[in-house]
């Protein structure tokens, strides 16, 4: 325990590397599938729909209130039990197998991710000024063409560094997805690991991975948040300061 | 070209448009003065329909609309007869100033993106405003917005310009400016609905003045006969108390 084997550290980097691909298809396709998701349901809320609002709460409650790791197991053993009892139900032939674990990870990710973007969405819309959306409809816009073209996009930057916190948060919680058996960054470095004995060595090269992605995510964010800031003036503000 | 008809609008229980009746000719520039909580801003609303009223007709050109029985299409047909100006500005403030008065054009008016900007870069030019034409409304005075919220509202080419208190919110500097505008906006023919508090500005282009009060039309006549020799006691009171009332209150 006393010296840690860099070598032996050094030379499993290129294998545990080749889980960084599941690991950010996890990642990114929850967080995209989940942003989707998440809009939807965030319009529901905001405008109340009857029925389809209470349904939004329910999902987003169970959700956020939930662990994650339950959720994996209760997805992967339940989907496929579910594409059967449909087979019985309407005399279909799905194979239920196509319900690999990559594909139940992928729904599970991103139905617990939609759940906390729900919130962070509708909140985002909500803080949009009442007055861009009567001024769009004042030059004639429907409600739809204001969403899209004044209202979402400003919702969007005010839920950028939000975005951005889900993103890693996703990025950390999608190191689970090993306890069904994805060859992610974990999945490959317990495999190492319990081969090897190194588990010190194996499960640092694992977090250094995880950091290094960590900070690009961040680095991305903090460029669009530069970007979006124009509209808001903070590109002027800060000339004036640095005069 | 614009009459509204026995227009009522309650909060609630509350009765804040007790049957307004209005009639606007093509070219006319009226004025709507009155106490805050006269229900002004809420008729001027009710217009294009940021507030929804409850029975009454508003008809526009040849758009005409009952309250008790609307369709969307109707609503939307509606809007389209008229644009705003508002007291807070409210720019889009994801576009640039160019951009603001290009919206409403390419996407209402379907116009292709070269033409509106042409026309955006003349109504720009018209309030001055040329040379900020890439600037966000972070950018931007008030009163700089506030031009361009009317040269948004010019660009549409709509049948009447609502405006909501226009100075209400700008440095004592920039009222002038902005009056200005809309005198000029006037002389040219626009048809105009202004809710205002400048009283001079009322008298000197305004063919028509409502006195509001408690969701009410008191008096209703030209300018000389509201502003300057009003019969009402309610109306005489009100401009004594605006006349006294100083620039500023600390």
């Amino acid at each position: 325990m006393a010296n840690i084997d860099f070598r032996f550290a050094l030379e499993q980097v290129p294998e545990i590397l080749k889980g960084v691909p599941y690991t950010l298809l996890v990642t990114l396709v929850a967080m995209l599938v989940g942003l989707i998701i998440g809009t939807i349901l965030a319009f529901f809320r905001v405008y109340r729909t009857p029925v389809l609002n209470q349904l939004a709460i329910l999902f987003v409650s169970f959700f956020r209130g939930t662990p994650l790791i339950v959720q994996l197991f209760v997805f992967f053993y339940g989907l496929p039990r579910f594409i059967m009892y449909l087979n019985d139900l309407f005399g279909w032939n799905i194979n239920p197998d196509f319900m690999s674990p990559l594909v139940i990870a992928l729904i599970a990710y991103s139905i617990n991710s939609a759940s906390y973007l729900t919130e962070v969405v509708r909140s985002a819309i909500l803080s949009v000024d009442k007055g861009q959306l009567e001024a769009a409809k004042s030059v004639g816009m429907t409600t739809v063409q204001a969403m899209r073209r004044i209202i979402l996009p400003q919702a969007f930057v005010t839920a950028l560094p939000n975005l951005g916190n889900q993103l890693i948060i996703l990025l950390k919680a999608s190191a689970l997805a090993f306890t069904i058996g994805i060859m992610d960054v974990l999945g490959i470095a317990r495999m190492i690991a319990n081969d090897g004995y190194h588990f010190l060595e194996t499960y640092l090269v694992a977090a250094l991975i995880y950091w290094l992605l960590a900070i690009i995510f961040e680095m991305v964010f903090s460029k669009m948040e530069q970007r979006s800031n124009t509209f808001k003036g903070n590109v002027e503000r800060k000339a004036k300061a640095a005069i | 070209m614009l009459s509204v008809t026995n227009l009522h609008k309650y909060y609630g229980d509350t009765h804040v448009l007790k049957g307004i009746d209005v009639e606007v000719a093509q070219g006319e520039v009226l004025a709507i003065i009155g106490p805050s909580g006269s229900g002004k801003t809420t008729f001027l609303r009710c217009m294009n329909y940021l507030e929804t009223p409850n029975r009454g007709k508003i008809s526009i050109n040849h758009v005409t609309i009952d309250a008790e029985n609307t369709t969307k299409k109707q609503i939307h047909q509606l809007r389209q007869q008229s644009s705003m100006v508002f007291q807070q500005y409210h720019l889009f403030k994801n576009k640039t100033a160019i951009e603001n008065i290009m919206e409403g054009l390419i996407i209402t008016k379907k116009m292709p993106n070269r033409k509106a900007e042409e026309l955006a870069l003349s109504y720009l030019e018209r309030v001055g405003l040329k040379e900020r034409r890439d600037a966000y409304p972070s950018q931007l005075s008030g009163g700089q917005e506030q031009r361009i919220g009317i040269a948004r509202a010019l660009a549409m080419n709509p049948a009447v310009i609502l405006f909501d208190e226009p100075t209400s919110a700008l440095d004592p500097e920039n009222v002038g400016d902005i009056l200005a505008i809309m005198r000029d906006i006037a002389n040219q023919g626009m048809t105009m609905i202004i809710v205002t508090h400048e009283i001079e500005f009322a008298r000197n282009v305004a063919d028509q003045v409502i006195f509001m009060d408690q969701g009410e039309i008191v008096e209703k006549g030209t300018p000389e006969e509201v502003l300057v020799h009003p019969t009402y006691e309610r109306t005489k009171r009100f401009l004594r108390r605006l006349h006294q009332e100083p620039d500023f209150i600390i």
